[in-house]
């Protein structure tokens, strides 16, 4: 059997090892676009804020490759998928490589808001390696004073720390009411925008941006829905990751909001497998298919692929949605459905002392999604009932108690424990 | 591999598994005294006493083998190594914590080293050529390390 | 409120430069004697708890504890010591009897340690164990008068308990001791190819696979006691009594007798269980035996009956009557006995040693010329290999074990085994505590001390030239006394050091 991934991020690196777990001797090759060593994309704020360094940033080590004998073509670019042949086509190197089985884990592309389409020097992307190098390199040149950011969700908000902890001034713009829309609630929101003023960042709420100001330098002004006008010497552009597809397949594959994938990774043409953000698989807490771009998520879809490419069949209870972001000091977890507030959810939550906000949402005496802000040390047991589907019925009255643990578990879940 | 398995039944929640793991795992691993006098940071355990009315046990990871923490991991500094020990390289850790939302049995902690995060969790005592210190040191037996499934 | 008289027993001490903080002491003592107290953020001692069992001691990581008897003078009085004033301190405070566990601590002579062993020099050899066979295999039972056939290798014998080494766990019941405790006597007693005694509380189910090791128990309370529970058990004992409080019944309040103890002794869940002090059917030698008659006859004559009794004024005469109404064993339990709860007042006063009342009884047996038809089992007292072989040179044919077994198991002799609240797991029913007798570390500890003993014995055995316990019984020669008066020379029928 041979096997060609396109991508090197974590799902194409799950991939592999999927495959090597039960397939020793068949030929990998690895294709991407970038020209870097797999990495990890989520480290980019962490490098950005000299946290992590370019060589820690590695998602496996230095000798992955050769240790599982893939054939790496970094910083080559598919340009067409032949089913019929079973070939993919790469450029520059003008070369087409057969495949029996071809697993898509291109990842996502940042989505660019209308308004800041076009080329101005100090915008910058936030997404991947080479736009991190290239913001750091900015920084030091151009010298700053103030950046704004567009999109207060997960990549907006680590954009923004790492850019206060290289004592940049921050400001926020939030097309929406409040931070983090896509996981959390109004309540828990307002613990973190309270935590991130303290710390110094300026934020805009339900304002998008709707026209820009330029100058010499670019963009030097923002001027939002009620036409306040924001002065800013450089702009992140973080509004969101939408799924990277690859060139057109000959015949098509069935997508929606990402590539329609079955249980055990497939797409709709027998051979071809898909995972991670470009993959649109089933989401274990909403029951339906719908794109979950976690790291996670990529992990266990990328290694099911694997393992069902090289032929173990391995079927896939789907993926569940959750995100531990430290920010600034102040952790915040998530699981699940989190914003659901249908009428069949009932939430159960805490607040306090100081900045700590618990909360799980409940349905059907099962927990569906939880929000943890400030104290998230007991969250992975809630996340462990949420994926057992348990029933929570015997011990609802002791959830979130600051002595909650296994001793309030049924019997089943102590022993898996002991 | 070989596993720590608690014995409820034998437990006596006395707490010393938590006592020598922190130990072992401090700058002193030889003392429990200097390891509690002399660390800056008060040593941190990895293997956690849980009790109830009804029973108790000492708790770890149980280096799942399809382990979340390792695919939520955002560095890769959470592995497991050739003897299918999960392991977390703290040299590579950004201290994002996914690994304590990813854990479904909350054992993987976070402690505050002087200012610094770090996420610590069970290593059965990899570097130690008997067993791990916990189950060396259990006065009632009530840690015992045993091939998976071996019965009792 | 009165204030009240009564001072610690015991001082914590705890050494502050050792001390870590870690709260293993607070999380094993059942007694709270170590506190966390929340605003020191320190362990602090609350003294007048201690019972001084040692468990925080052993369980202490850096060795930052001992504890030391609460030095407190009274004015020097030969007559009112500390202990007596206290008592009475106590008393006036409470009301009630005193309440004490395990056996008498009084310092009334202990005959053991006036007996000395003879052994082999120049003109008969010593035996050295490690080369040649040493036989402790010894039989309970009524052995015949006469061998029908005396030449026929095979004689048919009455039913006999055959014991690998002349050791039994004598009977502590489920109820006084923990399950856990049970677990540990009748595996330990199995691997060991020896018995253990029950006691009065019944066998309980899961130990149903030791039952062909077990002696069960008819006592006055007759609790956990049927026909097939006396088919099952691979020997029955009559309880008359107990050394520690001879003359008096037991109770075990109902707040022991939880699910499993009610179970096992077929009483209802949180009721008193209370041992009447006489059996009420038996008030004749006549009605022993109508007892023992019915319980052979319930076991079809295939198991062995024996008789337990304390030792008391005219035990050799009771003796001889227990065998005269058919007892297979009469177990002789002196003053020393252990037990989970008696009156101080009559366990510290009351009974015999058990070194003149097995004297007493096997030279009765044998003027009467009956010794044959009942086996001597002695209890109380026996701490060590050395008194074992004392005990069957005095003509006992084998010995019971109580609280050298319970010490074995980690028993550390607070005697506050009553308050049903033992740190050490043995003498208690609540369940965190039960759990600190892991039974296969219990079993383990048992076996490793019966076979340590073993072997003393066997190194004993041949030093004096013998090469098996049989050639032992009785032989009072091999014994000597030093330090006794004519009187206990005579009584204990031997010859004085150096005669």
């Amino acid at each position: 059997m041979n096997y060609v991934i396109i991508g090197n991020s974590t799902a194409a690196i799950a991939g592999v090892e999927g495959i090597r777990e039960v397939d020793s001797q068949g030929e990998i090759v690895l294709i991407s676009r970038e020209t870097h060593h797999t990495y990890s994309k989520p480290l980019i704020s962490y490098y950005l804020a000299g946290k992590v360094s370019r060589e820690n940033m590695d998602y496996r080590p230095a000798d992955f490759y050769a240790r599982n004998r893939v054939k790496t073509y970094l910083g080559q670019e598919v340009t067409s998928i032949n089913p019929e042949t079973k070939t993919v086509h790469l450029e520059p190197e003008d070369v087409d490589l057969s495949y029996e089985r071809l697993l898509i884990a291109t990842g996502g592309s940042p989505i660019v808001p209308p308004v800041f389409r076009g080329d101005y020097l100090n915008l910058h992307q936030f997404y991947c390696l080479d736009d991190v190098l290239n913001l750091s390199r900015s920084l030091e040149e151009e010298r700053p004073r103030k950046i704004a950011i567009i999109g207060g969700g997960l990549i907006g908000l680590k954009a923004a720390e790492s850019m206060v902890l290289r004592k940049q001034h921050v400001i926020v713009i939030e097309a929406g009411p409040y931070l983090l829309g896509s996981i959390m609630d109004r309540e828990g929101a307002a613990l973190v925008h309270e935590h991130l003023v303290e710390q110094g960042i300026e934020f805009y709420f339900s304002r998008p941006v709707i026209q820009l100001e330029t100058g010499a330098r670019g963009i030097e002004g923002l001027i939002l829905e009620d036409h306040t006008v924001v002065a800013c010497d450089m702009v992140l552009l973080a509004a969101g990751v939408r799924a990277a597809y690859p060139p057109t397949v000959a015949g098509g594959l069935k997508t929606d909001l990402g590539i329609l994938v079955d249980n055990y990774m497939q797409t709709s043409i027998p051979g071809i497998f898909a995972a991670g953000d470009v993959a649109q698989g089933f989401d274990m807490m909403a029951e339906v298919s719908r794109p979950v771009p976690i790291l996670s998520g990529a992990y266990r879809q990328g290694r099911i692929a694997g393992l069902n490419m090289a032929g173990q069949k391995k079927e896939s209870s789907g993926i569940m949605a959750f995100n531990s972001i430290p920010l600034l000091g102040l952790n915040i977890a998530t699981a699940g459905l989190s914003t659901e507030v249908g009428d069949d959810f009932t939430p159960l939550s805490k607040t306090g002392p100081g900045k700590i906000y618990q909360k799980l949402i409940l349905k059907e005496n099962r927990i569906h999604g939880l929000i943890f802000v400030g104290d998230i040390s007991r969250a992975g047991m809630y996340r462990g009932l949420m994926t057992k589907k348990a029933d929570i019925s015997s011990y609802r009255q002791h959830l979130l108690s600051s002595d909650f643990g296994l001793k309030y578990l049924p019997e089943e879940y102590i022993e898996e424990v002991l | 591999m070989k596993k720590v398995v608690a014995i409820k039944e034998y437990c006596v929640a006395c707490g010393l598994c938590e006592v020598y793991c922190a130990t072992v795992h401090s700058r002193y691993p030889d003392s429990v005294l200097k390891a509690f006098k002399l660390s800056p940071q008060k040593p941190v355990s990895r293997v956690f006493l849980e009790k109830s009315e009804q029973w108790s046990g000492g708790i770890q990871c149980r280096h799942c083998k399809d382990a979340p923490c390792i695919a939520a991991c955002i560095t890769g500094a959470m592995y497991r190594n050739r003897d299918g020990i999960v392991l977390l390289d703290e040299e590579r850790c950004v201290q994002c914590s996914t690994c304590v939302i990813a854990c479904p049995y909350g054992l993987i902690k976070e402690s505050d080293m002087g200012g610094r995060k770090v996420l610590l969790k069970c290593d059965l005592c990899y570097q130690l050529a008997e067993s791990p210190t916990c189950v060396t040191y259990c006065p009632n037996e009530a840690l015992i390390w045993v091939e998976e499934g071996e019965t009792l | 409120m009165a204030i009240s008289l009564k001072l610690p027993e015991f001082l914590v001490v705890r050494d502050k430069e050792r001390c870590i903080e870690c709260q293993v002491c607070v999380n094993q003592c059942a007694n709270e004697a170590h506190i966390w107290d929340q605003d020191l953020e320190q362990v602090v001692s609350n003294d007048v708890a201690c019972v001084n069992c040692h468990r925080c001691v052993v369980y202490c990581p850096t060795r930052a504890l001992r504890i030391e008897e609460w030095k407190q003078d009274f004015k020097k009085n030969a007559n009112w010591d500390g202990i007596s004033i206290k008592q009475t301190y106590l008393q006036a405070e409470s009301g009630g009897t005193l309440l004490i566990g395990m056996g008498n601590d009084k310092a009334y002579p202990i005959y053991w340690d006036h007996l000395l062993l003879n052994a082999s020099q120049v003109t008969n050899p010593s035996i050295d164990p490690l080369r040649e066979p040493i036989e402790l295999r010894t039989y309970l039972g009524r052995k015949p008068d006469l061998l029908k056939n005396p030449s026929a290798f095979r004689e048919e014998l009455p039913p006999q308990l055959q014991l690998e080494v002349p050791v039994m766990f004598s009977a502590m019941s489920f109820g006084s001791v923990s399950l856990n405790t049970h677990r540990s006597l009748a595996a330990a007693a199995s691997e060991l190819g020896i018995y253990w005694n029950a006691g009065e509380g019944g066998l309980h189910e899961d130990l149903f696979s030791y039952s062909p090791k077990t002696i069960v128990q008819v006592a006055s309370g007759r609790f956990g006691i049927n026909a097939s529970m006396l088919k099952r058990a691979g020997g029955i004992e009559i309880k008359i009594g107990q050394g520690a409080k001879p003359g008096i019944g037991g109770h075990l309040p109902g707040e022991k007798v939880e699910e499993d103890v009610s179970r096992t002794r077929r009483i209802p869940y949180g009721s008193d269980a209370i041992s009447p002090a006489p059996h009420h059917d038996i008030y004749s030698i006549e009605d022993l035996r109508q007892l023992i008659y019915s319980l052979k006859e319930a076991t079809a004559y295939e198991r062995v009956v024996g008789v337990k009794v304390a030792a008391v004024h005219n035990i050799a005469a009771i003796a001889s009557g227990i065998a005269r109404a058919g007892a297979d064993i009469i177990v002789l339990d002196g003053f020393r006995g252990g037990t989970g709860a008696a009156p101080l007042r009559i366990r510290d006063n009351v009974g015999l040693p058990a070194e003149f009342a097995l004297a007493a009884v096997d030279q009765r047996l044998r003027e009467e010329g009956i010794r044959n038809e009942v086996s001597l089992v002695i209890a109380g007292g026996i701490r060590n290999s050395a008194d074992i072989i004392k005990a069957i040179a005095l003509g006992a044919d084998a010995i019971y074990i109580g609280t050298a077994a319970l010490i074995a198991l980690g028993c550390h002799m607070c005697q506050k085994c009553y308050t049903g609240k033992c740190n050490w797991g043995i003498a208690t029913q609540q369940p965190d505590l039960v759990r600190r007798v892991n039974p296969k570390i219990g079993r383990e500890r048992l076996v490793n001390l019966v076979r340590s003993w073993e072997h003393e014995m066997k190194e004993m055995l041949g030093g004096m030239g013998i090469n098996a316990i049989e050639s032992l019984r009785g032989n009072r020669l091999m014994l000597r006394g030093v330090g006794l008066n004519a009187k206990e020379l005579e009584i204990l029928g031997i010859k004085a050091a150096g005669e």
